[in-house]
């Protein structure tokens, strides 16, 4: 049984420990050690709790702006405050950030999925919303809740 | 053709039929015989033809039949149009074929099956008209795409492939640096993300560990678990008896010993008069009838004992007037020898006897 078969079946029936989402978003470029693909709806479940983590911790600001440089530095600093490997020993790693930073553009692609399906967060200019992944912190709690 | 052919056999040096003869030897020698001749303007030409290169009808010198003439040769009404699988390639192209007038004598000539041996004839016709200025490279390789074999066989000029072979190499020389930063990088990652997949794997683990054990935990429902023992009648008796049953489902010793009819009616009618003794509970012996010899003894004995065993070795003792131990040795040794109970019976009997 794969890794992913056996995620997607502890997820359904157990609790998974806080790592697990970061650790997936690790390794979700090794298809042959994952043995398959990781599935996109697994890797926006994992960003999902990350983010959501976040944004909860962050009780600041009406809007969150889902920018590529914040998205990294969430899943950075959960992994550090939830002490995931390496951040349970060190302080920074630059193999992680490197790593992160390489998995950018498919994080990137489930966050503008779902600013795409976000309310503006603005009516006075909606489309500045879209530009500059502007999503309200209120909806994107609520959703993510739902949806991760 | 013979329209045409007044206007400008004049400025050949060589009558147009004597090349055209040529032309056809040519043809057949190259093994292609079903070449077929057709008489078409230069409207009907350009029709049929593919555009090989637009650069070239951008070029504005290229106006009149004489300047063709002047810049390709001497052949500017025959025109060759290989048929292959993506169009008609014409030799010379679309961008020569300038006289409006002009009637065009074109040799039609079917490629589609070997496009290799078209473009040889290409070349040679080429050579033949002497119109190598008029055909780039790009014709050659419109008629039979494999630059490789083209290059091979001498038909590409030796420019045109040193140069695609150095475009090549500059591009397989990227693609590797591009290839070992990649797998620099990924040797890089690599401890990492073993220890991260290691992680996720001992996580995933304990998950189903942590499951595993509370589904072992999980109680499981009493009346489907005295079905499956064969104690169906007592799953039977009601809701309000489901602790009850609980217990006795989880109890297996228990469920084992009710497996006896007696027993079972027992515990049947226990539940069923609401868990009150049904068989009036052991009670200690009537010693008030013994003898005042045998209440003094038995209070001796029992004065300080722990276990009913003690109490046993210690009448031994009082019966016998020995140490316990050795009384007790010494009937384990004679059972053992004797080969059990049922010998000694069997002695006992007999010394009666």
């Amino acid at each position: 049984m794969s890794i992913i078969a056996q995620l997607e079946e502890a997820i359904k029936t157990g609790r998974v420990g806080p790592c697990v989402w970061f650790y997936l978003l690790l390794v979700m470029g090794r298809k042959k050690q994952l043995g398959g693909p990781v599935p996109k709806r697994l890797i926006a479940k994992a960003l999902g709790r990350i983010l959501l983590w976040t944004v909860n911790r962050n009780g600041k600001g009406n809007v969150v702006s889902l920018k590529a440089p914040y998205v990294r530095n969430a899943i950075i600093l959960y992994a550090k405050e939830h002490k995931c490997y390496p951040y349970d020993g060190a302080q920074t790693s630059p193999q992680v950030e490197r790593i992160i930073k390489a998995h950018m553009r498919a994080i990137m692609a489930v966050v503008r999925g779902w600013v795409r399906i976000a309310p503006p967060c603005n009516s006075d200019s909606p489309t500045v919303c879209q530009r500059h992944l502007m999503v309200r912190a209120d909806w994107l709690r609520q959703f993510l809740s739902e949806f991760a | 053709m013979s329209q045409a052919q007044p206007q400008i056999q004049v400025k050949y040096d060589v009558p147009l039929e004597v090349r055209l003869e040529q032309v056809q030897k040519l043809l057949e020698q190259m093994g292609i015989r079903n070449v077929e001749p057709i008489a078409a303007t230069a409207a009907q030409v350009k029709r049929m033809c593919v555009e090989v290169e637009k650069r070239r009808a951008a070029r504005s010198y290229i106006m009149t039949v004489e300047e063709v003439m002047s810049f390709a040769g001497v052949s500017p009404y025959v025109v060759f149009a290989f048929q292959t699988q993506q169009g008609v390639v014409c030799i010379p192209d679309n961008n020569f074929i300038v006289d409006a007038n002009g009637v065009y004598y074109v040799h039609k000539i079917d490629c589609r099956d070997n496009s290799l041996k078209c473009a040889q004839v290409a070349d040679k016709v080429v050579d033949l008209l002497g119109i190598r200025r008029l055909v780039s490279s790009a014709v050659f390789l419109a008629i039979h795409p494999s630059e490789q074999e083209l290059c091979k066989l001498g038909i590409l000029p030796p420019t045109a492939c040193k140069k695609k072979e150095k475009e090549k190499e500059e591009k397989t020389e990227k693609e590797e640096e591009k290839r070992k930063k990649t797998a620099v990088t990924q040797e890089e990652l690599e401890p990492l993300e073993r220890v991260a997949l290691k992680k996720l794997t001992e996580e995933l683990m304990q998950v189903q560990a942590q499951r595993r054990a509370a589904e072992e935990q999980k109680p499981k429902d009493p009346k489907a678990a005295l079905k499956e023992l064969g104690l169906g009648w007592l799953a039977d008796l009601g809701e309000a008896d489901i602790a009850t049953l609980r217990s006795i489902a989880e109890d297996k010793m228990l469920l084992d010993a009710l497996k006896d009819a007696e027993k079972r009616s027992a515990v049947r009618k226990f539940i069923e008069n609401g868990f009150a003794p049904v068989t009036p509970a052991p009670q200690a012996p009537n010693i008030a009838k013994w003898s005042q010899k045998d209440i003094e003894l038995f209070a001796k004995m029992t004065e300080d004992t722990r276990s009913f065993h003690e109490l046993v070795m210690r009448y031994l003792e009082a019966e016998f007037g020995c140490d316990v131990s050795i009384i007790y040795d010494i009937m384990q040794d004679l059972i053992k020898q004797i080969g059990g109970c049922e010998q000694l019976q069997k002695m006992r009997r007999r010394f009666a006897t």
